[in-house]
């Protein structure tokens, strides 16, 4: 019975070595830039509920405001804003509370209806380098608003998407992107890590 | 025919695939957004929003037309825009120069399928306002005092502002500072301000500053001028000089005065002790000078006649103040120690060793020993003791130094009468200035007592009585105040106790 597995093992080892032997030269290989599908098959609200670690402050106040409304809806194409629990917690102490339902109704519900723009604007050819005023959901003077795209030389700054670029929106809040171009089924989501607003 | 339905077929195939999907068939006419229902332009501040639109196109824009309408000129056609950077959506954000009379903006969108759209958005634009204006009234404040009965009026002035008050400060302006009067900063923006208030102006005061600032932070300054035109006061020149003169009887007292604004009246005071008590009033009419002599009664407690002239201003008066010495003598003398008590000095007159309250004035050892009468003349001896040349004063009946006071003939010894003089200090109890015949009388005379007075320093008061045999009268009280005591370095001299003592005497007559 040895001596047969001991036979077994010298065969399968010669059959290794021979076939390393007989490897290719590898080819030539021309590399294609690609971008991965930024299509995410869920609305906007679904991204936001499925991602709680970042979005639960977010969430929780758009159910409190009723604002959650836009982002379920898919009859129109919406630009969201996504502010992250980073940004939300920014508002927040800024305001001098800590939890959503400490805030004043109506200032939350401004802030969420300003970060949500009528239209697609991706940085897929749809945002200028030059800041463009966008309709806010958000009426009045203080719905004002401005989007960009930074497509400097800088590789930390490519690509970000700008609200209020400093100087064209009065005095308004700049705020940079800190992920950009996911697409839901109702729009485009930009993240913010801060929450911008209008200022004359 | 095979070939032309090929044809056919071919062509309708390339036309359909030459239409990009961009410029989709049959797509919806573009939508034009304003995020402002109304643009409220204010021609007062620098801010102003531009003209914002987002229009929507899914066939593409073609053109994009703005125009704006006015209320006077029609409609002003502002610009046309056919090159887009994303043709389906594009924003515009456009400041013309805005003018009073523009009414609304039309933004006309026209997709690559000819469709066209027009929205209309409000317009207001609010003119440019004036600033404040301040006015004052009276326009300008002049105080001169040359006038008769001149009056400061007060001070009033309004402001007016179109686009309402923010606030108003009243700043005194004068020569070295700046102070602020009034102040209002919470206005809220009334259209008018009044301000009515009684300012005493003064001299150097240059005018009033009124700053006052509107809604929109425009400052309007304007200066209410203030001249204030002071007139020296009179002035008064009296002789410096004391004047003698008796109680009970006039006495013409001699004043000068000049005064630019003209003379009202001249007060003549008796100073007497803390007392003051007007003795006369010239009353004139404007006289420019006044060099009279004025005969006025004093009494035996005036020290001093004060003279206080007016023009007419309150609390603009001037005064001077001149010695009186009423039923006293009053007289300087030297006295030489006991070295110069015979030859005296030749650089001062008189400055001999024995002194007469009644001559005022020292005598020669010789002198007091040539005859009875001579020695009842003299009252004392003026003496300085060893190195240190102390001062000592003594009475002539004290005779503890009067070997050393030595005449031609003889020394002090043997003078025929020795005046019992005394001496007591009293410097805290006197007030040797004001001195008066009333103040010397009330000096208690038998605490006169001391027949040798040592040691004394310049600058003190000395009260006297005579004595029995003195040829000045018996146990007359007065004082003096020791002015100087010349030493002999001074006095050129090798011996220490070579000095010479300066003393003014005030000396009651009744």
């Amino acid at each position: 019975m040895k001596k047969i597995l001991y036979n077994i093992s010298l065969v399968g080892i010669f059959m290794m070595l021979l076939s390393s032997c007989d490897l290719d030269l590898q080819t030539d290989y021309d590399y294609s830039q690609k971008v991965d599908d930024p299509h995410i098959n869920m609305t906007a609200w679904e991204y936001v509920a499925s991602n709680e670690d970042n979005f639960s402050l977010l969430k929780e106040a758009l159910e409190y405001t009723g604002v959650d409304e836009y982002y379920k809806q898919t009859e129109h194409q919406y630009t969201f804003l996504l502010l992250n629990n980073t940004a939300m917690k920014a508002f927040m102490e800024s305001k001098g509370v800590t939890e959503i339902s400490s805030c004043d109704m109506q200032e939350l519900k401004n802030l969420l209806l300003y970060h949500i723009v009528s239209g697609r604007y991706s940085s897929y050819g749809e945002l200028d380098v030059e800041p463009r005023f966008v309709i806010t959901m958000l009426s009045g003077e203080e719905g004002l608003m401005t989007m960009n795209v930074w497509k400097n030389p800088w590789q930390a700054a490519v690509g970000k998407i700008v609200i209020n670029q400093t100087g064209s929106n009065s005095k308004a809040h700049q705020c940079k992107s800190v992920t950009t171009n996911i697409m839901p089924t109702n729009g485009v989501m930009h993240i913010f890590e801060d929450y911008s607003y209008y200022k004359k | 025919m095979k070939h032309s339905i090929l044809y056919m077929m071919a062509f309708l195939f390339m036309a359909v695939c030459s239409c990009s999907s961009d410029d989709a068939v049959d797509a919806e006419a573009p939508v034009v957004q304003f995020p402002l229902e109304q643009l409220n332009v204010d021609l007062n501040t620098v801010d102003n929003l531009p003209i914002i639109a987002v229009i929507q196109s899914k066939a593409g824009l073609a053109q994009v037309n703005i125009d704006i309408n006015t209320a006077e000129d029609g409609v002003i056609h502002y610009k046309t825009i056919t090159d887009f950077y994303n043709a389906h959506n594009y924003s515009l954000a456009e400041s013309p120069e805005y003018k009073v009379g523009y009414t609304s903006v039309t933004v006309e969108a026209i997709d690559r399928q000819g469709q066209k759209v027009t929205a209309e958005m409000p317009i207001t634009v609010k003119g440019i306002m004036a600033r404040p204006v301040i006015t004052f009234n009276p326009g300008e404040i002049v105080y001169d005092e040359m006038e008769e009965n001149p009056v400061i009026p007060r001070t009033t002035f309004t402001v007016e502002s179109e686009a309402g008050l923010k606030s108003v400060e009243a700043i005194l302006v004068s020569k070295d500072n700046q102070e602020t009067l009034k102040k209002d900063e919470e206005l809220n923006g009334v259209d008018s301000y009044a301000f009515d208030e009684m300012i005493e102006y003064k001299e150097g005061d240059k005018g009033v500053k009124v700053i006052a600032i509107d809604t929109y932070g425009n400052a309007t300054i304007a200066t209410l001028p203030v001249t204030y035109k002071i007139v020296p006061v009179p002035v008064v020149t009296l002789d410096a000089k004391g004047l003698s003169a008796e109680s009970g009887k006039d006495v013409n007292f001699p004043v000068s005065v000049t005064s630019i604004r003209g003379l009202k009246y001249i007060d003549f005071f008796l100073v007497e002790g803390e007392k003051t008590t007007l003795a006369k009033r010239v009353t004139l009419s404007g006289e420019k000078e006044y060099n009279k002599s004025v005969a006025i009664k004093l009494t035996q407690a005036t020290s001093h006649v004060q003279v206080v002239a007016s023009d007419g201003r309150e609390g603009k008066e001037s005064s001077a103040m001149r010695p009186v010495f009423v039923d006293m003598r009053v007289a300087t003398a030297n006295i030489g120690s006991c070295p110069l008590a015979n030859q005296g000095h030749k650089d001062y007159e008189n400055a001999f060793g024995m002194f007469s309250f009644k001559d005022m004035r020292s005598y020669t050892v010789d002198y007091a020993l040539e005859s009875a009468d001579n020695a009842k003349n003299i009252d004392f001896k003026f003496y300085c003791f060893g190195g240190q040349a102390i001062p000592r004063l003594y009475s002539m009946d004290n005779q503890e130094k009067d070997s050393e006071f030595k005449g031609t003939n003889g020394n002090l010894k043997s003078i025929a009468v020795k005046n019992q003089t005394r001496f007591k200090i009293v410097n805290d109890d006197f007030d040797y200035d004001h001195a008066t015949v009333a103040s010397i009388k009330k000096i208690n005379a038998g605490s006169i007592s001391t027949s040798k007075l040592t040691p004394f320093k310049v600058g003190d008061i000395i009260a006297f009585r005579t004595g029995s045999t003195s040829a000045a009268g018996a146990a007359k009280v007065g004082v003096m105040k020791v002015v100087n005591i010349i030493d002999r370095k001074t006095l050129g001299s090798s011996n220490a106790t070579a000095n010479i003592l300066v003393v003014e005497i005030k000396m009651p007559t009744k």
